[in-house]
């Protein structure tokens, strides 16, 4: 056990942050929406798909980005290359692909007037061309958006003039997962749940573990370790250029449910892929803005959850929940599995309604702010970053 | 008619045989649709054979197994998607959750 017990341990480490309430306007502002979708999510590197979601050559997946207006059509060329665009025909800008996924191995075809892109997004094909007007194919492709990749991660800059790579963006984050074995894990299940929340309402309440011996009492409020009066501490914060991580580790000796103790007896399997990048036993990292990468320790074998908090609107998000395990080969261990990913969904379905909650009394104004303790450093740091990008105090706010 | 039989071994489960379902989707409609008493005594049926079931198991590929096999597979995760309700909520009014039916869940 490395964890300190120590209170106001993390206004130490970090003390330029300060500790003062945190404004509640911009959970519910419409002006700060308006900022945030211009100044963050078109000017940041946002995750929209997994390597894996896209495996042949020929493979698309479609990612609709409501907060930018716009659909993205990723792609895996027949040269293994993987492009990102807007979903959008050159012609009279209908939505190329309604489909979630497929194949374009055979084309693009629009389904308004036919109009046909190849795996490059190169317009190939105009029915009844001879009967426009200086239509030069070679310009009228799929309109490209920048996009790089990142441990499998698949990323996207909306703004046509990235302000640095990805792999500046990600900092510390990447330096600190260099190496993490993300391509041995295998997307085991996917859940997106669509909540009457602002989604950084969202976000932050899923960043930090005070709440767990309260709200998930039940399903894992004994997990995390705790000090002699019952609350949670965390291992270790790292706040990086606009990401954090908080650690924890688990109690060493909680009580096992009568499943879990099973669990033990029929999981023979001695192997199992490790993830050498943990810090404690739970690692959760945010990578500004809306993507969640855990990391955690199993029993006998490590895995990763990723979320991805999808703004439809200022009060409505879905959240996407990505679940990846190694590959089970047996039984026992793929039983496991299972029941790692029903007790985390079972929480996740508890924090719903949490997320959905908490809206509406932000929505009261009864309240101008909210209070943060030391254990919640990373939500007080996430609106800072998140000022820094939106500037909308700095402009006077919406007081 | 479907064939509803399961190993040698087994066909004590057989009464449970409608919990060997393919989708997690549907084994969260079965555990929803169905009454305490219900889970229960699905619980208590399968829990103490699950050992015994897992050796079974594993003298077949995971990705290949007969058919029998896979249903009495089936059964050991639905054993698993009713477990938090038995053993930590142990009674529905404990559960403050949003209908799990409202997550879209993609295998």
């Amino acid at each position: 056990m490395k964890t300190i017990m120590r209170n106001k341990q993390w206004a130490e480490k970090y003390p330029e942050l300060g500790t003062g309430p945190v404004p509640a306007e911009p959970y519910i502002s419409p002006e700060f929406y308006e900022l945030e979708r211009d100044r963050v999510f078109r000017r940041t590197w946002i995750n929209v798909c997994q390597v894996g979601d896209i495996p042949k050559p020929g493979d698309f997946f479609v990612r609709d980005l409501a907060v930018c207006s716009t659909s993205l059509l990723i792609i895996r060329g027949k040269d293994n290359v993987i492009r990102a665009f807007h979903n959008v025909c050159s012609h009279r800008a209908n939505i190329v692909v309604p489909q979630q996924s497929g194949s374009c191995a055979t084309g693009l075809f629009c389904p308004f007037h036919n109009w046909q892109y190849n795996d490059k997004g190169e317009l190939v094909g105009v029915p009844d061309e001879e009967n426009f007007f200086d239509l030069d194919k070679s310009q009228h492709g799929l309109t490209p958006v920048n996009s790089d990749i990142w441990q499998g991660f698949v990323f996207v800059y909306l703004d046509p003039e990235p302000a640095e790579s990805l792999r500046d963006y990600l900092g510390g984050v990447a330096d600190q997962l260099d190496g993490c074995p993300f391509d041995k894990l295998a997307l085991m299940q996917t859940y997106k749940v669509e909540e009457r929340t602002n989604w950084k309402v969202a976000l932050d309440a899923q960043n930090e573990v005070y709440h767990l011996p309260f709200q998930h009492s039940r399903l894992v409020g004994h997990t995390f370790l705790l000090n002699e009066k019952k609350h949670t501490r965390i291992l270790e914060v790292n706040l990086y250029e606009r990401h954090t991580l908080w650690s924890c580790e688990f109690v060493p000796d909680y009580e096992l449910a009568p499943l879990e103790v099973l669990l033990g007896k029929i999981d023979t399997d001695t192997e199992g892929v490790r993830i050498p990048q943990l810090i404690g036993e739970f690692d959760f990292y945010v990578l500004f803005p809306n993507m969640v990468v855990i990391l955690f320790r199993g029993p006998t074998e490590d895995g990763v959850v990723t979320y991805n908090f999808w703004p439809l609107a200022l009060d409505r998000t879905i959240w996407e929940i990505r679940y990846y395990f190694p590959p089970a080969k047996s039984v026992g261990r793929r039983v496991g599995q299972e029941f790692f990913k029903c007790l985390i969904r079972d929480v996740q379905q508890e924090d719903t309604i949490a997320h959905e909650s908490l809206y509406r009394g932000l929505l009261s104004r009864a309240k101008t702010h909210v209070q943060l303790q030391d254990e919640e450093i990373t939500i007080r740091y996430f609106h800072k970053v998140l000022e820094d990008h939106v500037g909308f105090y700095a402009n006077g706010g919406n007081q | 008619m479907t064939d509803h039989s399961l190993p040698e071994g087994f066909s004590d489960l057989e009464p449970f045989i409608d919990w060997a379902l393919e989708r997690e989707r549907g084994r969260t409609e079965k555990r929803e649709a169905s009454t305490m008493d219900e889970v229960r005594a699905f619980y208590d049926a399968v829990f103490p054979r699950m050992e015994e079931i897992v050796a079974h198991l594993d003298a077949f590929p995971l990705d290949a197994l007969p058919e029998k096999e896979e249903r009495l597979f089936l059964l050991t995760l639905s054993l698993v998607e009713v477990s938090n309700l038995v053993e930590r909520y142990r009674r529905r009014e404990a559960i403050l959750a949003i209908s799990p039916l409202d997550y879209s869940s993609v295998q």
